[in-house]
């Protein structure tokens, strides 16, 4: 071996982990490739967390021809310098890590294809490789083009694709699509493993299709040096492909969707990817695709350098409920019963945390096939059953029971239950309704649209194997009209109700958002239909499969806390609702808290908080001038740990905070 | 106590502290809130035409947002506005809105669709309508309830 062989091997396993991020660094979106967000730094404790103080800020503004107001990004750190991406055209900066200060910045106007684009504004971030000579930067555009720059320069790499692009909608699973509007995008980041840089796909929201018809997801993997495309994985097989038979109709030849629009993870010693698929086209209506419909919202692990399936398992049959998979996979080592297990564990929106032997795909605990309630919408065929996982117990609540709905006073809960009189209510997996202004509007549920957990996926602590996520109380009203005449001719059903009519197009940016459309409109006397939390943090054992804790996290919204019904009720700290990325170092959980809310110095805002990773407890909280809007990552430099969170909301442009300890 | 009796005792409840609140703190607030009746009713129904065309796209008929656009009312938007100048929001509108033309209605026509923001929020009319000539909204701050 030469030497520079050794030292390409030595870079390329310090940061490619499943145990944290190593060297004081942040290499990859989740800290590590399996997404544990975990960096072993113990600097900034709870014995100081109250006095860190802002060393930077990064405002993204000017990144776009206006401002963007949801920065979704999770920085990458390497060798001093800090990369993201922000702003509406998704720029992409690097920044001294140490000052903020703008080293490039590279942006695409993309014009009418980035105008068309399904998935806009900046994303969740992008990739970083280094064979130890040479350092690059990937990311996918909005008008979905992956780009390699140099990452000391920001110049785009000649050597790869035409001029440093790869044109992601050429070559996707034998589909010839328009370049310039053909609806597929991507905001989750790339990722890298090896010398391949790994791509999913995503498509305009799947509540209001204006077709059955619709580009097929797939994922490939392309030479990270030269932009090569090494291989596809079909989401949606092919006659003589596993699984196709599990399209029923020949939906399969028409079906899309299916893509994977979250973070892909890897582990480069088993060579496996794993693939957190979503669900087919029609996010609420499966009748134009009977069936399994393999490999929608299924947890899939491939074969690193080829491509080729080793084992999946569908978390949901037939899904009419948008469930997809949201979030990263987390790679978790750990040791049940005494055996040492290399899992997987898939948080999800309907707050179950399904974990599996990651070699093998063998459940960990047994996840049993239940049956589950039936429905009566027109054409649909439902699945008779879904998986249940035995351990862990379902993380927050699922579905809508009366005993779910506000309690703070008996008044309050007779108005809820009078007021959820024409809607149907039931356990998870109850499904949605044609509309009618009779009854029922609609199925309100928790953990379906109003997802627990959505794209911030969770943390691993890989020292103590305990699991880290948040996850939010929702309730989505899920009814089904006609679409709206002319807007979808071969479809039956758009998500809507006879009360807000159909559903229209999720809008530029679309699941991009903190929010699910129809969600939580029901609301009593101002304040939200079910009682709290209305968000949490829950710390999960994975050696025993137990909740150790769970935290409300949030301080209590301003409408609850002064509301004139509620004077002199003692309301414990509620939480709040919204889509929270959690950090995990040496002794803390680290997350921000979303929406605007109070703030104990009186100043509107909201607070990065820490708690006890072992407890729970609080263990410190700094305020911040709007809510955390991307999940926060952590580094050393210079002998300081800093903190960074991307904060924004509707009313506060999208922001870079780099937080330290003074002196 | 029948439920319809108990949801008119609450409402009396309501009134009763939300007067009770007005008597003690008379004028609590140096500045103007969107309770003051900013808007006329002329020119919310000019605005909800508006909003039909450029906005509800995005926003939604209802006005409950969907995805990355955020409620223009309800309690997410409190979440995102409770205690902002209503100039915030307007130049958040001017500058920034629509998504897919930003800056192509005239400061009238976003004054037109705040107001149908405002009464679909259920704040009252007055007699005068909002200009959105630049400042004259700085000194109003949005509450939820009424001061």
């Amino acid at each position: 071996m030469t030497l520079a062989a050794a030292v390409t091997m030595w870079v390329a396993s310090e940061v490619h982990g499943q145990s944290g991020a190593g060297k004081g660094e942040w290499p990859t979106y989740g800290g590590d490739l399996g997404h544990t967000r975990y960096a072993p730094l113990d600097q900034i404790t709870a014995a100081n967390f109250d006095s860190l103080e802002i060393a930077w800020r990064f405002k993204t503004d000017n990144l776009g021809a206006r401002p963007e107001f949801n920065l979704e990004s999770t920085p990458l750190m390497v060798g001093g310098r800090l990369y993201s991406t922000g702003g509406t055209r998704r720029a992409v900066v690097a920044l001294d890590a140490a000052t903020g200060e703008l080293l490039w910045v590279h942006s695409e106007n993309e014009g009418l294809r980035g105008e068309a684009a399904p998935r806009q504004l900046s994303g969740r971030g992008l990739a970083y490789w280094t064979d130890g000579r040479e350092e690059r930067i990937l990311y996918v555009t909005p008008g979905y083009r992956l780009v390699a720059l140099d990452a000391r320069t920001g110049s785009p790499v000649g050597t790869f694709g035409k001029a440093g692009i790869v044109d992601l909608k050429e070559d996707l699973d034998q589909q010839q699509l328009d370049l310039v509007n053909a609806p597929v995008g991507l905001h989750s980041t790339p990722i890298v493993a090896g010398n391949l840089v790994l791509i999913g796909a995503a498509f305009e929201t799947g509540a209001n299709p204006k077709s059955r018809r619709n580009v097929r997801g797939a994922v490939r993997a392309f030479d990270v040096r030269t932009g090569t495309l090494a291989w596809t994985f079909r989401t949606i097989p092919q006659p003589g492909e596993f699984g196709n038979e599990t399209w029923e109709n020949d939906s399969w030849a028409y079906s899309g969707n299916t893509g994977v629009w979250a973070q892909i993870s890897v582990d480069e010693e088993l060579g496996l990817a794993y693939l957190p698929v979503e669900l087919p086209t029609h996010d609420y209506y499966g009748g134009a695709r009977p069936g399994n419909t393999l490999f929608g919202e299924s947890l899939v692990a491939v074969d690193l350098k080829t491509g080729v399936r080793r084992w999946h398992y569908q978390l949901v049959h037939h899904g009419v409920w948008d469930m997809d998979i949201p979030c990263a996979p987390i790679l978790a080592d750990i040791t049940v019963n005494g055996r040492a297990i290399k899992a997987v564990a898939q948080p999800t929106k309907q707050a179950f945390l399904y974990v599996f032997d990651r070699a093998t795909g063998e459940p960990v605990w047994p996840i049993e096939e239940r049956p589950v309630p039936q429905g009566d919408v027109p054409g649909e065929k439902y699945s008779r059953t879904q998986p249940f996982p035995t351990k862990p117990a379902a993380y927050d609540r699922q579905g809508l029971a009366v005993d779910d709905l506000i309690d703070f006073t008996p008044a309050l809960r007779a108005e809820a239950v009078t007021m959820i009189e024409k809607y149907r209510i039931g356990p998870i997996f109850t499904p949605p309704v044609v509309s009618k202004a009779e009854g029922p509007v609609g199925t309100l549920a928790m953990a379906t649209q109003g997802a627990a957990t959505n794209w911030p996926g969770g943390s691993f602590d890989p020292e103590t194997h305990i699991l880290y996520v948040h996850s939010q109380s929702q309730v989505a009203t899920l009814g089904l009209v006609p679409p709206p005449d002319g807007a979808a001719p071969d479809v039956r059903f758009h998500q809507g109700t006879v009360l807000s009519g159909a559903r229209r197009s999720g809008g530029s940016g679309s699941a991009t958002g903190a929010q699910g459309g129809n969600v939580n409109t029901l609301e009593v006397q101002g304040l939200p239909l079910t009682r709290p939390p209305y968000g949490r943090i829950s710390a999960i054992d994975l050696d025993t499969g137990s909740i150790l804790w769970q935290v409300a996290h949030g301080e209590t919204p301003e409408r609850v806390k002064n509301h004139p019904l509620l004077k002199g009720l003692d309301i414990p700290r509620t939480g709040r609702t919204g889509n929270v990325g959690t950090l995990v170092t040496r002794t803390l959980v680290i997350a921000g808290e979303p929406g605007f809310g109070p703030t104990p110095s009186g100043q509107r805002g909201s607070m990065l908080r820490a708690y006890d990773k072992k407890t729970g407890a609080d263990a410190g909280a700094v305020y911040m001038p709007a809510p955390q809007s991307g999940s926060p990552m952590t580094y050393m430099l210079n002998g300081k740990q800093y903190l960074i969170v991307a904060v924004s909301g509707a009313s506060y442009s999208g922001e870079l905070l780099a937080f330290r300890l003074p002196g | 106590m029948d439920r319809c009796t108990r949801r008119i005792g609450m409402s009396l409840l309501v009134a009763a502290v939300l007067l009770s609140a007005t008597l003690a703190h008379p004028r609590a607030q140096a500045t103007r809130t969107v309770w003051d009746g900013l808007y006329s009713g002329e020119q919310a129904t000019r605005g909800q035409m508006l909003y039909a065309e450029r906005c509800a796209r995005c926003h939604g008929d209802a006005l409950a947002g969907m995805e990355s656009a955020p409620a223009l009312t309800g309690t997410s938007f409190y979440s995102n506005w409770e205690g902002e100048a209503l100039e915030a929001l307007f130049e958040r509108m001017r500058m920034s809105m629509p998504a897919d033309k930003p800056g192509s209605l005239s400061r009238a026509q976003n004054a037109d669709v705040l107001a149908f923001v405002l009464k679909v929020g259920g704040y009252p009319a007055g007699a005068a309508e909002m200009t959105g000539q630049a400042g004259t909204l700085s000194q109003v701050t949005i509450r939820m309830y009424r001061p």
